[in-house]
């Protein structure tokens, strides 16, 4: 039997988490875990989605709530890339705001 | 309390093959290169409830497979992947696997693990990689933006309120899938309510939080809206407020940034407000047949009884007795027209049939290196249940036979003047009380000296008899009978034609066949549009009625001594329109007591059957009537030479014969 081609793992890189290919609902939870560690820090934290090519409502709220809060305590969430497919469904869930996605980002 | 599911499995395996067949029908129209928007979009839907049911049932391997489908197509939708050959194939054959998957899951068999993860890899590897396919990226998204910004001038708005139930996520759907869906039907402004957002650390991760609130512009109607809720329809609530005329031009896409700062929908004008849902209904429910058969047997019931109210007001006189004549025949009327209307609610149209062709026709020819193209004509042509379930065979039958035997390479098409691609054509149409459905091509029509020589060989006829045309081509419906050089998977081991046959007389129907050598051939069934009821005549032998199916009935008449000739121990024979034909007495079949002995007292009624014809002799004919077939086998047995019963205008039981069997019970006691 063949094998599925595997997916990227989540990358931390000098304060930039680099996002999966492909998030479905279920890897959600992969997502909020590895963003549960970089929570409370203190320091600008970098996000790149320039390879997020298929990603659901799920994992979107997720960052949401991270970006969000974050913000609300005063720490701040830069993005560093994002795919076009990614501002696209940004955008089309109206979170673009709660994302602190740039409105001129690429689309 | 739980809810129990498996109440809804029914529906949803009825629903998700319907799905499947259309799936299949938008893929086959799909144009490599150029697709209709709306045909991949029908194809979405489709993987999309699948999808969504299976994974609210908990058939994870499909809901699984599915996905992976539903992915492919949703690039498709978004340009970012563009239909090719191989592509199309990929999917036709997703179809299959789905349908296999279903199957299994509905009759508690174990799915074909490997021959869907196969077929999965391959769609992941296309999902990868869908550099093959997909030649610009950048103009593709650019075309995505264009969607939204497409909504015409002037245009209707109408408002959603979408709120997921927090299951949304787990039962399988997403809310993106479901927004990308309608932006397919206008342009889609969508402001989030984020205010059940928990706090990060308390968010979980499946839980579905959101809201929005949806603009949707555009020339889309209500139900269309309601369709892409469709599958989520239980897990999340849905407010569509009516369309309000904006003559503002829809925002460009570079503002397409809503802002959340101001979710108020836009006030709607209230005179138009219509209520939502009544108007959104498809015309048409869902009805399980044993109902529409019960319902089609308590009618045969007040059929009898009505005549036997006619009857009994024949007799009556008096004061009173003609209005009760008035009424009875105003009863009479009534009761045609309802049994006409309990008929057409089994009748379904032939295209039920007819769906399953393009796809065999499309494999077929690709195995044969053929080029076919399939018309189909007459597909609203409607014919009753039963005998739409029992055609289907003998149709793919003929249709393989047109694509191997008939529609020559398309080598030997140009050379013979003719275009490279041949066509099979399937026809339906209504004639009087029957349905004729006509399987024609325009390949080499069939080799009558072939045919001949081949049926010389078998012995089938002698090597001095001189044949007409027609008679040449009834050989082919002989058994055992093929010409096909070599036998492949296709046709060619001789058990078709006279399968199809007498599948076809099965059904009280018949077949013929017209060809012209060079020109193609065209085969003919005749077919009675319902088996619930039956065109009879009724014939008396001593007090038992029978009623002979009119279709049979060549023609009755009184036979003179001298016609009648008598073989030794091979029974009685005589002479008709130059050929002999058995006599076969039928009060001796059925062990009636004749009132009539003598052969030129009674009747002998000439009946065909089994490309046979018998002389039935009888004591007399009764009338011409329809009558409603009421089987015996449920409830007593099968009985020889008798299709089914039925109970006459006076109470009494007649026995409807079955003309096929008969003669064949007769051929075998003449030979005993």
């Amino acid at each position: 039997m063949k094998k599925r081609a595997k997916t990227p793992r989540i990358k931390r890189d000098r304060g930039t988490l680099v996002l999966q290919s492909e998030y479905t609902t279920a890897a959600a939870a992969e997502l909020k875990a590895a963003l549960v560690p970089l929570f409370a820090y203190h320091e600008t934290i970098g996000l790149d989605a320039s390879g997020a090519m298929r990603i659901g409502t799920a994992a979107l709220q997720v960052l949401a709530a991270f970006v969000r809060d974050r913000r609300a305590q005063g720490r701040l969430t830069e993005w560093r890339g994002a795919s076009p497919a990614f501002v696209d469904a940004a955008k089309l869930l109206g979170l673009t705001e709660l994302l602190d996605l740039p409105a001129g980002q690429p689309a | 309390m739980a809810l129990d599911l498996t109440q809804f499995h029914g529906v949803f395996f009825e629903e998700s093959f319907e799905a499947l067949d259309s799936m299949e029908a938008a893929l086959l129209k799909l144009d490599v290169g150029a697709p209709e928007p709306e045909l991949i979009n029908t194809i979405f839907r489709v993987a999309h409830s699948i999808k969504g049911g299976s994974a609210t049932f908990g058939f994870t391997p499909i809901a699984s497979f599915t996905h992976s489908l539903e992915t492919v197509l949703d690039e498709m939708r978004a340009g970012r992947m563009h239909v090719t050959t191989s592509i199309s194939n990929l999917l036709l054959k997703s179809v299959d696997v789905m349908r296999n998957m279903l199957r299994a899951v509905q009759t508690n068999q174990p799915i074909n693990a490997q021959q869907s993860a196969d077929l999965q890899f391959d769609l992941e590897l296309l999902i990868a990689n869908p550099g093959a396919a997909a030649a610009s990226q950048a103009p593709a998204t650019a075309a995505a933006a264009a969607v939204v910004a497409a909504a015409p001038a002037t245009t209707q708005c109408h408002n959603i309120r979408f709120k997921p139930h927090a299951t949304f996520l787990t039962a399988g759907n997403d809310p993106l899938l479901v927004l990308r869906e309608l932006r397919t039907l206008g342009g889609v402004q969508a402001s989030v309510d984020a205010s059940a957002l928990p706090a990060f650390s308390d968010l979980a991760p499946t839980t579905s939080y959101l809201a929005w609130d949806v603009e949707l512009s555009g020339e889309a109607q209500e139900p269309s809206i309601r369709d892409v809720f469709e599958w989520a329809d239980d897990c999340c609530d849905l407010e569509i407020r009516c369309p309000t005329t904006s003559a503002a031009p829809a925002p460009p896409p570079a503002e397409a940034v809503p802002a959340p700062a101001a979710p108020a929908p836009t006030p709607i004008s209230e005179p138009k407000s219509v209520p939502s849902s009544a108007s959104t209904e498809s015309g048409s429910i869902r009805v399980a047949v044993e109902k529409i058969d019960e319902l089609m047997n308590t009618v045969g019931e007040l059929v009898i009884t009505q005549a036997m109210l006619s009857q009994l007001v024949g007799k009556l006189e008096g004061e009173g007795a003609d209005q009760l004549r008035v009424g009875i025949t105003q009863l009479e009327r009534n009761m045609r027209e309802l049994q006409e209307s309990v008929m057409r609610v089994r009748m379904l149209p032939i295209s039920f049939v007819f769906s399953r062709f393009p796809r065999m026709v499309r494999d077929l020819a690709q195995r044969l290196g053929k080029h076919i193209e399939l018309k189909l004509s007459g597909e609203h042509t409607e014919l009753d249940k039963t005998v739409m379930e029992k055609i289907g065979d003998p149709l793919v039958h003929l249709v393989r036979n047109s694509i191997d035997h008939g529609i020559e390479m398309p080598q030997v098409r140009i050379a013979a003047g003719k275009p490279a691609c041949g066509t099979v054509l399937l026809d339906a149409s209504h004639e009087g009380g029957n349905i004729c459905i006509t399987v024609s091509d325009d390949g080499g029509g069939l080799d009558k000296d072939r045919i001949l020589a081949k049926a010389r060989s078998r012995g089938l006829v002698g090597a001095n008899d001189v044949l007409s045309d027609e008679q040449i081509c009834e050989l082919i419906f002989m058994p055992g009978f093929s010409t096909a050089e070599q036998t492949t998977d296709v046709s060619g081991r001789g058990v078709g034609m006279d399968v199809v046959r007498r599948n076809v007389m099965e059904l009280g129907g018949s077949i013929e066949v017209r060809t012209e050598k060079g020109t193609g051939s065209r085969f003919i069934i005749t077919l009675p549009l319902t088996l619930a009821i039956v065109d009879g005549q009724s014939v008396g032998v001593g007090s038992e009625t029978y009623i002979v199916p009119l279709v049979s009935i060549v023609e009755s008449l009184q036979l003179q001594p001298e016609m009648v000739k008598r073989l030794s121990g091979r029974g009685e024979v005589f002479s008709f329109r130059g050929d002999y034909l058995p006599i076969v007495r039928l009060h001796e079949i059925f062990g009636a007591t004749p009132s009539k002995h003598e052969l030129h007292d009674g009747l002998v009624m000439v009946v065909e059957g089994e490309n046979r014809r018998v002389g039935l002799f009888v004591d007399d004919l009764l009338g011409q009537q329809q009558v409603v077939v009421k089987s015996l086998e449920p409830n007593y047995g099968r009985v020889e030479g008798v299709s089914g019963a039925t109970i006459l205008g006076d109470g009494s039981v007649a026995l409807i014969l079955d003309l096929n069997d008969l003669i064949r019970t007769a051929a075998q006691r003449v030979a005993a």
